[in-house]
């Protein structure tokens, strides 16, 4: 009880330190260059102060400064009247004209000691043009991608899903960056429990600064020692809409182009939204396709280390000679070699990342071919690896999310090392180390291995593979939705008879 | 505990268990892919290892070394043969073993005990007996292909598709230890620079005690289980060869008791098509009537004939036993064992002729 | 009255059937045949389905004792026989339980020293298998759960493997004729029996079971579904050996794995034998969970706390057992202990509370 009061006894104290006075709050702006206060004219009693670099120039000159060397003015309400702009307040809490001015309004005040006065919003949106997706790039469909501003981003999804049930609640958070979270959903559809977990969770975030969203995944996620993401970031302002409406909850961050979305669960992170647009054998052959290429990426280098070291029988009757010849010569044991070659690999990779597109691009082409035959003929590596680590890498692109074709390819490290102590047997075993870690795993509160544990069969229609649309007549279970039915299933079915 | 404390301690002990297996990376082994035993004297048995070395140069062809030594048992010429190579040893990929003629009079029993024991080996093993000896069989770089134990291997599969019974350890096994079952293997023999096959080696127990020859092992083998393949010749009219090509035989065995006595009866089925036909006559329906008729005739002779060899020789290929006692509650073998030599077989042969080719 | 567990650790009753059919099919699936086929020969396949049956009857006991207790069984225990003697009964348990995990990891351990390493040096490796079955239990149980539901899914594929030795098999060994009287055949549904051991951990997570009552039906389907798994390879191994032969097989089921030949891999058993891990983990799990389950219940200590001196215990024994001998010894014993627990200990259990419960409905 003591403690408690003690704590809040400082926390008090170092507010009223915070809280400065307006003159004070005046003295500590004009340090910088590029504050601005000044008195227009004669007939006009007031200052105007505002950050150059914050406010729009046009404003200035257009709305404010215009009409007020017109009518003259006596008092700050004449001002509110006159001014052609909503959201003009009148105050005098200094912390709120703090907050205010540093995000872009223009302060009229009388005298440079009285905290009285107006507040204009003129602010300055810098922002980049909505591009086409590229870490989401689909082939048809909407090509529009989030940009920084979250305005623009709200607008894009809203422009979707035009509904007053589609809540957004903002948050502040960052005790430097104050910066805006919004988080969306539909009230009705989202679970009530879900969404209480989400703001609960920003609010409590303690730091200082989130320059982007993927700074709150961190910072919410349920395991943070977890290597697997927890919540699905997307760039596509229609795969938003999508899962609101599925029954998801969103969270847009001021500054990121890149908007939250969960609760998920892992075969999500193999669907790209570009399945939706294909018709559903195609689409559930590429969802296939991916998990199989994850399996791959994943096993493929540790299972050549476990059979080539241990395991001498499983090789087939053909392959042997080939194998042999290619090994034959190398000097490293075959878990060095898969080492240095998937490093390789990886390095590649970093440095194409690093570069300007590019010459990201020449790295690509320098590395691939000219590393990898040389390495080959310098009898370093062999052929056969050399196959194997490229598939495994092109396979761990083909995840549709970023963030989880990381997590693929830096898992495949410890498979590496089991496979080297203990063979397929230990393969097997990492497998199982990380199948407890998966099934231990939420995303806000919902288990992880999504539909499959525990099983969903309705859920199954559209993670593993996709089914027809008119199969989809139910949003996901696992996210245990207010309202479950997204359509009437009886009349999306219904079939004409022959001839009718 | 957390992830981190975890994975260190297992990287711990993975370490330390590391160190206690002994990995057999591939290239720094030396597989067998085939080996043989000759009969060395009393108790001592002399051994031919083959294996392929894979030359260093990509795209070369790999070559051939064989390895003898002569020891009493298995494991002690493996040790031998150890202190003569300069990588290990290990027989897990081996596909082929040959045993001679002599050493199979002798038994080989114990031979084949160390093959089912160990788990590295697989059971697609093919067993062989070898006609004279096995060393200058294994030691010889054959025309036909780089790797003498690949050109076995293709030898002898391509042939038990068509034209003798299949077999492999397991098979050997199945019947050595079944009762009412003797086990049989291909015998191979070195003529020039090729290998034959020259039948099929008969086995009481362990024990080589004679061979059908190959002419007749496609009798055997239409006896012996269902397959779709194979070309049998025989005569028609006087002059008049002609050769059907088997496209499928089913064989079922029927068992009834007469009495006390057990009546087998072999049913084979056979529909094939004329392949060949050595005369200038046109293949109508008449003909084919009398081709099947011929045929049903010629190979019911063979396979009487076949099975009276079995039953002078006292050996059991077909596991009649085994077929017997599958029927017959609380079956008494060491009276079966007797009466075999004497047990009235029926076999019946139906051709059905489906096809003539292109050309009528 | 012991607290029963919370709602939102339950799960559905469906599951029990993977609970039940993942605890009985274990290591000795990979070589039962030739102990029943020593005792009722190729007819063991009606031992299977005579011990099958009985195991379904115990289920039935075990769901009536469970009913009326609505607790799990260290709670029945010390509601039947007081506190003192209901925790000796616990205990019991406990290392009937400990006795069993050691055996299933003993024998899977030599397994793997057979077939794949010889030189596997079991105080280095048995720690990190312990440490795996730790990672799956500290989740709770539903993640226990969940490891047998997918260990189930898993280890299907694994039946279509049974085509390759069918294309060699004879099918006339078995079904022809019937060579053995009632009491061999009785002998071989008792070695039979030893298979469905396992299924005990269903006295200790009934409680886990949203609306249990319900969950019966689940729990005889599992029994079916490991009857017929068991009756497949059965039959698949007597159509493929002949009996002698099966005589002087260790691991049939693991040597019918030999065979099979993929165009991208040979020699399945190294496959199958890694593959196996999922199949004897929640086994293992489930075993050493009861076990927690039980000294927590019984003695009040935390459960995380009771799961450390189980998997030390298991450290501890399990790498003692050293050659074949030994551990066919230990399988024996095991097996033995096994058989009367469920053939005479539940049905007495039953009876008990049966009449427990009469005289005090009485007073």
């Amino acid at each position: 009880m003591g403690k408690w009061f003690r704590r809040q006894k400082g926390g008090q104290s170092n507010k009223d330190k915070n809280e400065p006075t307006f003159s004070e709050l005046l003295e500590k702006c004009k340090e910088s260059k590029d504050f601005i206060s000044f008195r227009q004219g004669k007939s006009f009693s007031f200052y105007i102060s505002y950050y150059k670099t914050l406010v729009n120039p046009d404003f200035i000159h257009r709305d404010l400064l215009s009409p007020i060397t017109k009518h003259p003015i006596q008092s700050l309400d004449e001002l509110k009247n006159l001014i052609p702009v909503e959201n003009v307040t009148i105050t005098d809490d200094v912390k709120d004209i703090q907050d205010k001015l540093l995000s872009g309004f223009i302060l009229v005040h009388e005298n440079e000691t009285s905290a009285r006065c107006a507040l204009i919003p003129a602010i300055a949106v810098e922002k980049r043009q909505v591009t086409i997706p590229e870490t989401e790039f689909s082939v048809v469909g909407p090509k529009e991608s989030f940009v920084e501003a979250i305005d623009v981003n709200i607008n894009m999804v809203r422009k979707r899903l035009p509904l007053p049930e589609l809540y957004a609640k903002e948050i502040l958070v960052g005790k430097l960056s104050k910066t805006r979270v919004v988080v969306m959903y539909i009230q009705g559809i989202a679970n009530e429990d879900n969404i209480s977990t989400v703001l609960q969770r920003i609010k409590d975030i303690e730091f200082d600064q989130i320059i982007d969203s993927s700074f709150i995944t961190q910072l919410m996620s349920d395991n943070h020692n977890s290597p697997f993401p927890q919540l699905i970031d997307t760039e596509r302002p229609d795969r938003t809409a999508s899962v609101l409406s599925e029954g998801k909850i969103a969270i847009f961050v001021d500054g990121s182009p890149q908007v939250l979305t969960g609760p998920t669960t892992l075969p999500e992170f193999f669907s790209a939204f570009e399945d939706y647009f294909t018709t559903w054998h195609i689409a559930s052959f590429f969802r296939l396709l991916r998990l199989f290429s994850v399996m791959f990426s994943v096993l493929s280098s540790p299972i050549y280390v476990a059979v080539l070291t241990y395991h001498y029988q499983m090789i087939p009757k053909d392959l042997l000679s080939p194998l042999i010849a290619s090994r034959s010569g190398i000097p490293f044991p075959p878990i060095m070699e898969a080492i240095i070659l998937e490093l390789t690999i990886e390095l590649l990779r970093e440095a194409g990342a690093r570069l300007p597109t590019k010459v990201g691009q020449t790295i690509g082409i320098v590395g691939g071919i000219v590393i990898g035959t040389a390495a080959v003929e310098a009898g370093l590596t062999s052929n056969v690896l050399l196959i194997i680590v490229a598939l495994a890498a092109l396979a761990s692109f083909t995840t549709p999310v970023y963030q989880m074709s990381n997590t693929i390819r830096i898992i495949r490290f410890p498979f590496l090392l089991a496979a080297q102590f203990w063979g397929i047997v230990g393969v097997s075993m990492c497998f199982g180390f990380f199948l407890s870690h998966l099934l231990k795993l939420t995303s806000l509160g919902r288990p992880y291995v999504g539909p499959v544990y525990p099983l969903r069969l309705k859920d199954l229609k559209d993670s593993l593979y996709r089914l027809p649309f008119e199969k989809l007549s139910r949003r996901p279970m696992q996210l245990l939705p207010e309202d479950p039915i997204r359509f009437n299933k009886t009349r999306a079915e219904k079939k004409q008879d022959i001839d009718e | 505990m957390n992830n981190i404390k975890k994975a260190f301690v297992i990287i711990f002990l993975s370490i330390l268990n590391g160190c206690s297996i002994q990995p057999r990376i591939l290239e720094d082994i030396q597989l067998v892919t085939s080996f043989g035993y000759d009969y060395a004297g009393k108790d001592k048995i002399k051994a031919t290892i083959n294996m392929p070395i894979t030359p260093v140069v990509e795209n070369a062809p790999p070559g051939n070394q064989v390895l003898t030594a002569i020891g009493h048992t298995s494991k002690n010429i493996r040790q031998i043969l150890q202190s003569r190579s300069p990588k290990p040893l290990y027989i897990g990929r081996t596909t082929v073993v040959l045993y001679s003629k002599t050493l199979a009079e002798h038994g080989i029993l114990s031979l084949i005990n160390t093959l089912q024991r160990d788990p590295e080996l697989g059971r697609d093993l093919t067993l062989a007996v070898v006609d004279g000896k096995v060393e200058p069989l294994l030691s010889f770089h054959y025309p036909w292909a780089e790797v003498t134990t690949k050109y076995m291997e293709q030898l002898l599969e391509q042939n038990e598709l068509q034209n003798i019974p299949k077999t492999n350890i397991h098979d050997f096994l199945f019947r050595y230890y079944g009762k009412g079952a003797d086990p049989f293997m291909p015998l191979l023999k070195k003529k020039g620079n090729e290998i034959k096959i020259k039948g099929m080696a008969l086995f009481k127990g362990d024990r080589y005690v004679g061979y059908i020859p190959y002419r007749k092992s496609f009798i055997m083998k239409l006896l012996f289980e269902n397959f779709k393949s194979g070309i049998y010749e025989f005569k028609l009219k006087k002059e008049n060869h002609v050769a059907i090509e088997n496209l499928a035989s089913k064989v079922d065995y029927d068992v009834q008791y007469r009495g006390n006595q057990p009546h087998i009866t072999i049913n084979v089925n056979l529909q094939g098509k004329i392949s060949e036909f050595q005369s200038t006559e046109l293949i109508g329906n008449q003909l084919i009537k009398s081709v099947e008729k011929q045929a049903d005739r010629t190979i019911t002779r063979e396979a009487k004939n076949l099975v009276h060899t079995f039953q002078d020789l006292n050996v059991d290929p077909l596991g009649l036993g085994h077929k017997v006692n599958n029927v017959t509650p609380h079956f008494n073998f060491s009276r079966w064992n007797k009466a075999y030599a004497d047990v009235p077989i029926d076999i019946n042969v139906k051709i059905k002729v489906v096809q003539s080719g292109i050309t009528e | 009255m012991l607290p029963l567990p919370r709602e939102n650790q339950k799960v559905s009753p469906y599951f029990v059937f993977y609970l039940i059919h993942s605890t009985q099919i274990g290591v000795s699936i990979l070589g039962f045949e030739r102990y029943i086929a020593k005792d009722a020969g190729y007819d063991a396949w009606i031992s299977i389905i005579i011990s099958g049956v009985s195991i379904n009857m115990l289920i039935w006991i075990i769901y009536q004792i469970l009913n009326k207790g609505k607790n799990d069984l260290a709670a029945i225990h010390m509601d039947l026989f007081g506190k003192t003697v209901g925790r000796l009964m616990n205990l019991y348990f406990v290392v009937y339980f400990t006795l069993f995990a050691i055996t299933i990891l003993r024998t899977y351990l030599e397994v793997i020293q057979v077939w794949v390493f010889p030189q596997l040096n079991l105080w280095t490796f048995t720690p990190v298998f312990l440490l795996l079955m730790y990672s799956f239990i500290v989740g709770g149980f539903r993640v226990v759960t969940g490891l047998s539901f997918l260990s189930v899914i898993y280890g299907l594929p694994l039946i279509l493997l049974f085509w390759f030795p069918l294309q060699q098999a004879d099918f006339s060994n078995v079904f022809l004729k019937i060579d053995h009287n009632l009491t061999e055949l009785l002998k071989g549904s008792k070695t039979m029996s030893l298979g469905f051991l396992g299924f005990e951990p269903l006295f200790l997570f009934y409680p886990f079971i949203k609306n249990a009552e319900t969950s019966q039906k689940w729990a005889h389907f599992g029994v079916i579904f490991s009857i017929l798994l068991y009756l497949t390879t059965a039959l698949v191994t007597f159509f493929y050996f002949s009996k002698e032969q099966l005589t002087h097989t260790i691991w049939a089921t693991l040597t019918l794995w030999k065979i099979v030949d993929l165009p991208f891999i040979e020699r399945f058993e190294y496959v199958g034998i890694a593959i196996w891990v999922f199949v004897v983990i929640p086994n293992l799990c489930l075993t050493v969970w009861s076990a927690g389950r039980l000294l927590k219940q019984s003695f009040s200590i935390r459960q995380r706390t009771s799961l450390w001196i189980t998997l030390t215990i298991l450290y501890v024994l399990t790498p003692i057992f050293k050659n074949r001998q030994q551990i066919d010894l230990l399988n024996v014993g095991v097996g033995r202990l096994g058989y009367y627990t469920i053939y005479f200990y539940i049905p007495l259990l039953f009876v008990i509370q049966w009449m427990i419960y009469r005289v005090r409905k009485n007073q």
